[in-house]
């Protein structure tokens, strides 16, 4: 008895920190406002604590993010009245930090995010026609510079993934071929095998703006899904589809990709079951069945959201989209 | 002294100062008065404003029409617009035709009102940002508006506002550009001098709607025919001018047929012609910057304290653009 | 101001109410051993206040004082801090009621007796004004010294809107664990001084907000960088985009003294809340403006009358070069015993306002520049 009584005592105090994470604040919920509240004012220490925080407490958001990857975001917060010097304020902070912890992998990867902004502040987010000769000068110095910071830091920042981030970007930037992005992106898995936030950023890269093939991003979505299980395969190629599909194609997703409709549905109510608080994904089923033309997917997606439609989730102009596609599902 | 008498006297004098004094140019506040007039359905006031602005041939500070003005503040939205606010334009617009069905003018109108809720179900995104279910709606709007010029062709024929409607219908149909410079042409027949016509055409020659630059050119050309001298510089800085925000952008002098030294000479003229215009006057420096004239965009810069953002490419793309042309241009 | 002078009227009619109500009620005796009261000690000195009178002050305690003290899960800080912030909160509150409960028996004592409530007021602002540049000694400076190094010190989380507690507690998130639990603790030191008549620091604050229009102007990079929101809310490309600094919230001072480069005591200076700020909800270039009677707005709340010395430097053409304040004689119905800080502030961008539009011919040398002094009036019609 005394000794049952030893292994219960000993197997609850194994399952108390299991316990008591379960029982904690889910650290996804705040993440992504408080790196980009952290990073606005400078505090680079509460991005440190943030990033290792979301290293370890991996539980999903309400919509189904992971920590890293809602860090990552918050870190990529974009304001509409920046300036230069808001810029280069960044810049100026993140490589004091650099000198004050030198051995900050995170450190070196944010300043090189910050630097890759900054040429992208240059540029502007314009087709390259609105951009003057001089402003592309400026873009590229920074790009030049940001480069040569990756060069000579490249051994610290990679200790893990965070630093896939900027160095894509910068790539993407620079104008550098996807073999060598999905080089980077594969260096960067090694470390983090499985790190969905890898997978998802690529994505950037192999869309058709920047590029990229339907053959590419599928095979990228299909090499994500590999170990994984059913269900969590499906999930995946949802969530990496749905990422393309805002990033670039837009309504031209089942036209100009691979996606595949009854999959991508799959993997969306999927997704709803892991997450079933969240709004973003219930919008999305919609949106989609929609644009598929799928009236017997569209019209419950439709219902579910009645009370009250997320409008971001409907593309550009999404109010319309949303009002258009219920008008067309809801016609008999 | 009698205080009534000095009271009198004040008066008098007052009454002799407004008098003398000019009154405010037509041009200086007629698109906001046809806008809000087009806001608050007051069709009696937008007759009133475009017969004065076809006779008033004094030009605003920036150096537009005031019939020009009219007419894009009739085509407008107002802030947010809705689908609400289109629908009520186009009932607005439809009940002033039928109480004045001899006013070409409120044909027109609704035509434009038809127009902007045929663009209001598309969004002004590229295509693939535009649903199946939007790009219906836009098209079975566009087929109501073609149907209603063609059922009041005859009253519509000749009119300079139509002409310009018309020109754009036809663009939005799909229509060939030769079709759309001969609807823009028949207004043109009737008044020779409406420059507005000239000004809204160039939009319908740009690459996007199937244009090149040879009909750009020869389009400019053809409006600068039987100008004297000045106006005729004026003119072809104006269309070309035009032309950068409709499509061309940067790439201006790379990818039509304007020359340089005539755009240069016609911006002198420009500036010297409306002194009070920021505009013009940065303008000319933006330009020079995009030529790469070094001299002149210096020149130019020099006395531009605070830059008018609207002529650098509005927002803080024209803040970047200013700043990007003045540390290119004031290097030595 | 309208509500001051309705709330004024209240008092008024609640004091002939309290009055008559006194008059009418006949004495009571105790019936067993008197319990002692669950409820803050009567005033030690001063008007006994009726049970109307405690709820004037538990009003204002409730609207100016516990926001100031409040603090919440979803605050930066973290579980201790948080835990002794709560503690803190919970023993000072209710010292501050019976604090506010004797000087406002004090103040009905005063005339005019309609002002009784803004005499609180200003008494309770200038108290968070003294909490705000105490020190409890060369411990307590070195560790805000310290924190003061620390990049971040003045992200106030997700929730920007954090309470005067909190944000003193959240500066010291970052120091060594012992050097940590001693400034805890000095805080709690100082809190318990409130009340007590005491020398604080008279320490000017850095011309933070001029640095940093200066760097505006001079369209250069700082030498020192900026933390992102400054450069954010102040250095803007666009003109109509820029704040005012003189306008900056707790965060944003925070972050331009510290860029700056404050001391522990100056930076104290700078951040101790002013008047304006909490009880008319007015920010400093706002309680400067002036009413239509030509007086700024918070000194005529407040009833502030004295004088602001400023020393100028003024050029052969007769403008002002630089102005800077170097004395003050102010006086405050409410406060005594203790120097207005809580209303220094206000007073003196209205001052230095006067200056500019001052007429400085007379003092203009023939050549160069001239250093002048000259005292501005301020008093009330």
């Amino acid at each position: 008895m005394k000794t049952l009584k030893r292994h219960l005592l000993a197997a609850l105090l194994a399952l108390c920190p299991a316990f008591a994470l379960a029982q904690a604040p889910v650290l996804a919920d705040t993440l992504q406002d408080r790196a980009a509240k952290a990073l606005f004012w400078g505090d680079w220490d509460e991005l440190e604590r943030l990033h290792g925080a979301a290293r370890l407490d991996t539980r999903r958001s309400e919509e189904g993010v992971l920590p890293a990857c809602l860090f990552a975001r918050g870190i990529g917060r974009k304001y509409d009245d920046d300036s230069l010097a808001y810029h280069e304020a960044r810049v100026a902070g993140t490589r004091e930090w650099t000198q004050r912890r030198p051995d900050s992998a995170l450190a070196h990867a944010v300043h090189l995010e910050m630097l890759v902004d900054l040429a992208w502040f240059h540029r502007g987010s314009g087709f390259a026609n609105t951009v003057s000769d001089q402003r592309f000068a400026d873009f590229r110095a920074k790009l030049d510079e940001a480069l040569a910071y990756a060069k000579a830091n490249g051994a610290v920042m990679t200790q893990h993934s965070f630093y896939t981030r900027p160095l894509l970007a910068l790539m993407r930037g620079l104008g550098v071929g996807l073999d060598k992005q999905l080089e980077i992106a594969r260096h960067g898995l090694r470390k983090e095998p499985g790190d969905e936030c890898v997978y998802l950023r690529l994505v950037d890269s192999l869309v058709p703006k920047w590029g990229g093939h339907p053959q590419q991003l599928e095979a990228w979505v299909r090499e994500s899904m590999k170990g994984l299980s059913d269900t969590d395969a499906l999930a995946r190629y949802a969530r990496l589809y749905d990422w393309a599909g805002s990033v670039d194609f837009h309504q031209g997703f089942f036209d100009a990709s691979l996606v595949r409709w009854p999959l991508l549905r799959d993997g969306l109510r999927q997704l709803i079951k892991e997450s079933p608080k969240g709004r973003y994904w219930k919008n999305r089923l919609a949106y989609y069945a929609c644009m598929a033309q799928d009236r017997d997917a569209a019209t419950p997606a439709l219902e579910a959201i009645e009370a009250g439609p997320s409008f971001d989730a409907w593309g550009r102009d999404g109010q319309r989209n949303y009002q258009a596609c219920r008008r067309w599902a809801l016609q008999s | 002294m009698n205080v009534k008498l000095l009271l009198w006297a004040g008066a008098l004098w007052c009454v002799q100062a407004v008098a003398q004094a000019p009154l405010p140019s037509l041009a200086n506040s007629a698109y906001e008065r046809a806008h809000r007039a087009m806001y608050w359905a007051d069709w009696d006031e937008l007759e009133r404003l475009d017969a004065a602005a076809r006779v008033d041939p004094e030009r605003a500070r920036n150096g537009g029409l005031a019939l020009c003005q009219v007419r894009e503040a009739m085509g407008g939205g107002h802030g947010n617009p809705s689908l609400a606010y289109h629908e009520a334009r186009v009932a607005g617009t439809l009940a002033w035709a039928q109480r004045r069905p001899e006013l070409a003018l409120a044909h027109a109108a609704h035509l434009e009102a038809l127009s902007g809720l045929a663009w209001f179900h598309r969004g002004s995104g590229y295509a693939n940002t535009v649903s199946e279910q939007r790009f219906r709606d836009f098209r079975a709007t566009l087929d109501r508006a073609q149907a209603y010029a063609e059922q009041h062709a005859a009253v519509l024929s000749g009119d300079g506002f139509a002409a310009q409607v018309m020109a754009e219908l036809l663009r939005d149909r799909g229509a060939s550009v030769a079709q759309q410079l001969a609807a823009a042409r028949r207004g043109l027949a009737k008044e020779p001098w409406d420059e507005c016509i000239y000004r809204s055409v160039i939009n319908n020659l740009m690459p996007k709607w199937g244009g090149s630059p040879q009909q750009l050119e020869a389009w400019v050309r053809e409006a600068m025919r039987n100008l004297p001298e000045a106006e005729a510089s004026m003119r072809y800085v104006r269309l070309y001018n035009d032309a950068v925000g409709h499509h061309y952008e940067q790439s201006l002098f790379e990818d039509t047929l304007v020359q340089w030294p005539l755009m240069r000479e016609g911006l002198k003229r420009m500036v010297a012609t409306h002194p009070q215009s920021e505009y013009w006057r940065n303008r000319r420096a933006f330009l020079a910057c995009m030529a790469k004239d070094r001299d002149t965009a210096a020149e130019a810069l020099e006395p531009i304290d605070k830059p008018d953002l609207d002529a650098w490419g509005g927002g803080s793309d024209g803040q970047r653009n200013y700043q990007a042309c003045r540390r290119w241009a004031l290097q030595s | 101001m309208r509500w001051k002078a309705m709330a004024g009227a209240g008092l008024t009619a609640v004091l002939m109410t309290a009055q008559a109500g006194a008059a009418d009620k006949p004495p009571t005796q105790p019936v067993g051993k008197a319990t002692p009261a669950a409820e803050p000690a009567q005033p030690a000195s001063g008007r006994r206040l009726s049970e109307h009178l405690r709820d004037v002050v538990a009003k204002e305690f409730k609207r100016f004082v516990a926001p100031h003290f409040a603090v919440t899960a979803d605050g930066p800080l973290d579980a201790e801090l948080r835990a002794a912030a709560e503690a803190m909160r919970d023993e000072h509150l209710p010292r501050v009621r019976v604090l506010m409960e004797r000087w406002f028996g004090e103040e009905l004592g005063e005339e005019p007796l309609r002002d009784a409530v803004t005499r609180l007021q200003a008494r309770v602002a200038n108290e968070f004004a003294l909490w705000g540049r105490d020190s409890t000694g060369p411990a307590y400076d070195a560790a805000l010294a310290q924190a003061l190094q620390t990049p971040g010190l003045c992200n106030p989380g997700v929730k920007h809107d954090i309470s005067e507690l909190v944000r003193r507690l959240n500066y010291l998130r970052d120091l060594p664990p012992d050097v940590r639990r001693q400034a805890v603790q000095a805080e709690r030191e100082l809190l318990a001084r409130w009340g007590q008549p005491r020398q604080v620091s008279d320490a000017e604050a850095l011309p933070a907000e001029d640095l940093l229009l200066q760097l505006r102007a001079s369209d250069q990079a700082p030498q020192k960088a900026v933390v992102p929101a400054l450069a954010f809310y102040y250095l803007g490309d666009v003109d109509d985009r820029r704040r005012d600094p003189l306008r900056a919230d707790g965060p944003a001072r925070c972050a331009m003294h510290q860029w700056a480069g404050a001391s522990a005591a100056q930076f104290r200076a700078a951040l101790a809340l002013q008047a304006p700020e909490f009880v008319i909800g007015q920010d400093r270039r706002q309680a400067a403006a002036l009413n239509d009677d030509g007086y700024p707005r918070a000194a005529s709340y407040f009833a502030v009358k004295g004088s602001v010395t400023v020393q100028a430097e003024v050029n052969a053409n007769g403008r002002l070069v630089r102005a800077k304040v170097i004395k003050r004689a102010l006086k405050v119905p409410g406060i005594r015993e203790a120097r207005p800080f809580t209303l220094e502030g206000a007073m003196d961008v209205a001052t230095l306002a006067r200056a500019k539009e001052t007429d400085w011919l007379v003092s203009a040398p023939a050549q160069g520049t001239r250093t002048v002094e000259r005292e501005f009036l301020w008093n009330p019609r």
